[in-house]
């Protein structure tokens, strides 16, 4: 069992991908934006993060990028879970260090086998 | 600034006009113009919405994947879910607000009438309002259910909305594309890809 930080801003999206970790045995914590992820990431130190990229206040890469500036975040997975296929975006991403790059819709195999592989 | 797929725009004789439709399973979205955009729907659902400070909006076409081909209700909706958040992230792209945003809906109609389909309209149904219900973005105006296909015809600029009920043309051309359709969008869609860095 792992701990998951599920970041998104559209609540049905955040409870599909919860509903999902959870049905894989995982504890999920919730944020809704990339500022609330920092301070979840900071205060329950997760194995593994899986975050949406166009959020308000703080979009998914400027999460990453403050959260690997972060001890509590500078070694954790961070995948990105999004609808962007840009390759542009993906650069960013790279850059940035994000573990890697999911394109919605999930498939909920998938992603708990990814949460094995990487937490 | 336009968005989307599979759209084509044309002049369409019923509003005297040019008009950009929206083929099934695909979306549309523009910046303040009078253009409407408009879809044809059976069972399938629309979900038609605008920012109302900035006049940009824009609708999609979508209906959910036969439950029986899926192992549980949560892969269902999920196509759903996808074809909302691809809709509002495309709103937010041309520069809506969230908070600004407001929804009409309209479609679910029971045009498929065996046992199998007979609540696919009204399941597209509900789950286009408890999305909208749960994202906190208010539902003005609604036209669901019935037995009728409609034709729908949505200003974003102003938010206006018209819609035709399709008595002449037959239910069973919508009907054979929207089996067709409900079988195809749970494996077409079941697969993001994956890119580990």
């Amino acid at each position: 069992m792992s701990r998951i930080l599920a970041v998104d801003d559209s609540k049905p999206m955040l409870a599909m991908l919860s509903s999902c970790l959870k049905k894989g045995g995982h504890e999920v914590i919730q944020a809704v934006d990339g500022v609330q992820a920092l301070a979840q990431l900071k205060e329950h130190q997760p194995d593994m993060v899986i975050t949406d990229l166009n959020m308000p206040n703080m979009d998914g890469l400027e999460f990453i990028e403050a959260a690997r500036k972060d001890p509590a975040g500078n070694a954790v997975p961070i995948l990105l879970l999004t609808t962007e296929t840009a390759q542009a975006l993906k650069d960013r991403a790279r850059e940035v260090r994000a573990t890697g790059w999911l394109t919605k819709p999930f498939d909920p195999d998938q992603i708990l086998g990814l949460v094995d592989q990487l937490s | 600034m336009n968005a989307g797929l599979k759209s084509q725009r044309y002049f369409d004789q019923r509003i005297s006009g040019d008009t950009v439709f929206v083929l099934p399973g695909h979306h549309f979205v523009q910046a303040n113009e009078a253009t409407p955009i408009s879809t044809l729907l059976g069972s399938c659902v629309s979900a038609c919405i605008r920012d109302t400070v900035t006049g940009a909006g824009g609708l999609n076409h979508f209906l959910l994947p036969e439950k029986s081909e899926a192992p549980d209700a949560d892969q269902s909706s999920r196509y759903g879910v996808h074809a909302m958040e691809v809709l509002i992230n495309d709103l937010l792209k041309i520069g809506a607000q969230k908070e600004n945003l407001e929804a009409k809906v309209f479609g679910g109609a029971n045009v498929i009438q065996t046992s199998s389909m007979e609540t696919v309209g009204a399941q597209n149904s509900e789950f286009v309002k408890e999305y909208l219900r749960s994202e906190g973005i208010p539902v003005l105006a609604e036209d669901l259910g019935g037995s009728k296909a409609r034709r729908v015809y949505f200003f974003p600029a102003d938010g206006r909305v018209s819609v035709l009920r399709i008595v002449s043309l037959g239910n069973d051309d919508i009907k054979e594309k929207e089996i067709e359709m409900r079988k195809r969008a749970l494996a077409k869609h079941s697969n993001g890809g994956v890119e580990l860095f």
